[in-house]
C-alpha cells in the first residue's frame, strides 16, 4: 500500500481531513502538495501542528523529487492538493500512478464565475476541465466535504460545463 | 438511543452544533438550546422540556454544557431528572469542540467509561498552547 486516499481541497488540512477522513481511510502520514503553503512558514506550522501524524507540506518541485519515495514506502498515505489542475499535473500529465482511482474532491468556495455544484462546492471552468481530464484518464470522482455530506460523481456534474 | 444535546448562555450552543455538523454531517441525534440573553430561565426549561419530550426511557443522553453550575446546565440537569433521564445520562461541562465532535462519531462504537474517558481526553488534549517554534518538520519520509 502507498496511497490510500486522493483529495483536492481548497482548505488543504483543516478539521474534516483531520477529524473524519484521516479516520475513514488508512491513515499512516499525508502529503499536501502547495507551493503557496509549502513556502509560508505561518501556514506551515499552523497545518503541521494540527495532525498527530507525519505531515509533509511540499512545493510541487519537491513532490517531484519525492514522490517515487512515496509509492515505495510501506506506509499508508493520503495524497491532497489544493487545486484540481495541480492534481490532473500529477495523475495525468505526469502520469502517476497512486494505485488507486478514486478521487475524492473538498471544500472549494463560490466566486464569482463559478458554478455551484454544492454547498461550498463550487467550480470554476478550468477547475472543471482538470476534473473532466482527471475523468478521461480513468478516475472516478467523488464531490463530499465529509462522507456524509457527498453529493455524487463527477458524471451527474460535467454537463454544467459543457461535456456530453 | 443515544443523543448529544449541547447547552448554553447566549448562542455558543447553537454555534458549537453548527461547527460540529460540518464535520459530522446532518444528523437527527445532535441538538442545541441556548438561554439567550433576553429570555428567562422558564423559557429554556420549556424548550429544553420540549427537546426531550419524546425520549424514551431508555434513551440515552449526552449533555454538554458551557460551564459549570450555571442556569442551561443547573435547568437542563433538573429537567432530565423530572422525565427520569438522568439516571442514563453522561453530563460533561466546559464543551468544547473536540468533545461533542468525539461524543458524536463515538457514542454508538463505545459505552461507559471508555466513551467517557474518550470525550474528556480529546476535550483535554485540545485545549493548548500554539508555539510556532516548537512546530517539527518531518525530515525523513516514513
Amino acid at each position: 500500500m502507498a496511497i490510500t486516499f486522493i483529495r483536492v481541497d481548497d482548505r488543504i488540512i483543516h478539521g474534516q481531513i483531520t477529524t473524519r477522513w484521516s479516520q475513514e481511510y488508512p491513515c499512516d502520514a499525508i502529503v499536501a502538495v502547495n507551493d503557496l503553503a509549502a513556502t509560508n512558514p505561518v501556514i506551515k506550522a499552523a497545518f503541521l501542528s494540527s495532525i498527530n501524524k507525519p505531515l509533509y507540506i511540499w512545493t510541487y518541485a519537491e513532490w517531484k523529487e519525492k514522490c517515487d519515495k512515496v509509492l515505495q514506502s510501506q506506509k499508508n498515505y493520503f495524497l491532497i492538493t489544493k487545486d484540481p489542475k495541480l492534481m490532473a499535473q500529477i495523475l495525468v500529465d505526469d502520469k502517476f500512478d497512486p494505485g488507486r482511482r478514486e478521487v475524492c474532491v473538498g471544500p472549494a468556495n463560490d466566486r464569482p464565475g463559478a458554478v455551484k455544484l454544492g454547498n461550498n462546492q463550487s467550480l470554476m471552468q478550468d477547475e472543471a476541465d482538470a476534473f473532466e481530464k482527471i475523468h478521461q484518464a480513468g478516475y472516478k470522482i467523488l464531490f463530499a466535504l465529509v462522507r456524509e455530506d457527498a453529493i455524487g460523481y463527477w458524471p451527474k456534474f460535467r454537463g454544467l460545463f459543457g461535456y456530453k | 438511543m443515544k443523543y448529544v444535546i449541547m447547552v448554553s448562555h447566549g448562542e455558543f450552543a447553537q454555534g458549537l452544533r453548527s461547527a460540529v455538523r460540518m464535520m459530522t454531517g446532518e444528523r437527527d441525534d445532535m441538538f442545541s438550546v441556548s438561554l439567550k440573553e433576553d429570555m428567562g430561565t422558564n423559557q429554556f426549561a420549556d424548550e429544553f422540556a420540549k427537546l426531550v419530550e419524546p425520549f424514551a426511557s431508555d434513551d440515552e443522553v449526552l449533555l454538554f454544557s458551557d460551564i459549570l453550575s450555571g442556569s442551561p446546565f443547573t435547568t437542563s440537569l433538573d429537567i432530565l431528572n423530572q422525565k427520569g433521564l438522568l439516571a442514563k445520562s453522561m453530563v460533561f461541562t466546559g464543551m468544547n469542540m473536540p468533545m461533542v465532535l468525539t461524543a458524536v462519531l463515538m457514542k454508538d462504537n463505545i459505552d461507559g467509561e471508555d466513551l467517557k474517558e474518550a470525550i474528556l481526553s480529546e476535550g483535554r488534549m485540545a485545549v493548548t498552547f500554539f508555539d510556532m517554534n516548537a512546530v517539527k518538520e518531518e525530515e525523513e519520509i516514513i
